[in-house]
This record gives C-alpha cells, structure tokens and sequence, in this order.
C-alpha cells in the first residue's frame, strides 16, 4: 500500500493513528492536497464526488493496512497496556449505554419506552456480548 | 500460596555490557520504555522475551530473572 506503519503510532487518546515522522505529516498534507485540487478542478461536481471517494476509499482501505501493522508492531507490555484500555473503554460503553437503557424506560410513559430508540440500544448491547463471546471462542481455540 | 516477586539483573548486566537501554531494546525487540520497565522490576517479561534477552547477555534465564 502507500503509507508505512512505521510513519505513524497508535493514538493514546481515542482510536486510530496518531502522525510520528515527517514522512506521515507528507502523507496527510499529500492526500488533503489531492483533496482540495479535486474540488478546484473545473470538471462536472458529480465527477468531482466520484474522484474525492475514490482517494477516500483508497485511503480507508490504507489507513486500514497500517494500522493492522501497527498494532503488530507493538511489543508484549504495550498491547498489554492497549488490551486493558480497550477492556476499560468497552466497560465503560456497556455501562454507559446500560444507564441510558433504564433511563429510557424509567422516564417513559407507562414505562414503554420507544422501541426506535431502545431498539438499536438493546442490538448494539447483544452485538457487543456477542462480539465478545466470539473472541473469547476464537482465542481459547488459538492459544 | 506465597507472594514471589521476580527480581532481575538486567540493569547492572546492561552496565557491564556498556549498552544502552535503546540498544538492549533493539536487541530484544521492545520498546525502550519496556526495557525501562523491566528494569525498574514493574513489569515482568514473558518467557520469550526473558529468553532474548538471556541470549543477549549470553547468560541463562535464570542467573538474570530470579524468584525471591
């Protein structure tokens, strides 16, 4: 792909990548460059749309590349330290979401709640157990 | 069950060896902040990486990394 794992680290506050070399720095400046001649040439704007998501889905896919190099880059105590953030992280979601849940139908008249809201709530809970019954699953038959 | 807590050499072999943190790390293929943590007894290596760096110093684990 384009970008090198080594251009960019894992970022200590929210998710993704986070710049480390001049040479990451090129490749932001690069793309959001590319970007902005796109929108400046004198063609039709549903050509325009179409190449803006051509670069942005080449650097998804990309971004995507380096940060699975990335990660396996780290070494044994920092994917420790990155498993218990993202454990805490993931705690404080499932909590958090847990809270707005009974909020919801607590404050709801007649305590029933509207299902377009506590719907996808519930889903994105079960999604998140399920997500994690899998990796526990996938990781007991790896090692 | 008794509490062991595991010790380690790795500062005054790495002093005899006249390496730098950063080169025990390259060595070792960690971090320097892994090797400072080490060091330091906070954090204990797996056994891999107690190995690579037994090689390092062309010791056996356990004349580095010991049980007290």
């Amino acid at each position: 792909m384009i970008g090198k794992a080594e251009w960019f680290t894992t970022r200590k506050f929210g998710w993704g990548l986070g710049v480390k070399t001049n040479e990451g720095i090129i490749y932001v400046v690069g793309i959001l460059a590319i970007l902005a001649l796109i929108s400046l040439l004198p063609i039709d704007t549903d050509l325009k749309f179409i190449g803006s998501a051509f670069v942005i889905g080449i650097v998804i896919l990309d971004t995507a590349h380096i940060m699975v190099q990335v990660h396996s880059n780290l070494d044994e105590r920092e994917q420790k330290h990155q498993m218990l953030a993202e454990t805490v992280a993931s705690y404080i979601g499932i909590i958090s979401l847990s809270i707005f849940l009974i909020y919801l139908i607590l404050t709801s008249p007649n305590n029933r709640p509207d299902w377009n809201v506590v719907g996808p709530i519930i889903a994105i809970l079960l999604a998140m157990s399920f997500a994690k019954g899998i990796t526990l699953l996938w990781a007991q038959r790896k090692w | 069950m008794v509490n062991l807590k595991m010790k380690n050499k790795v500062r005054e072999l790495r002093a005899h060896w006249k390496m730098t943190q950063e080169d025990l790390a390259k060595a070792a293929g960690v971090s320097r902040q892994t090797i400072i943590a080490i060091e330091s007894e906070k954090y204990d290596p797996s056994l891999p990486l107690a190995f690579k760096i037994s090689k390092v110093f062309k010791m056996k684990i356990e004349e580095i990394f010991v049980f007290e």
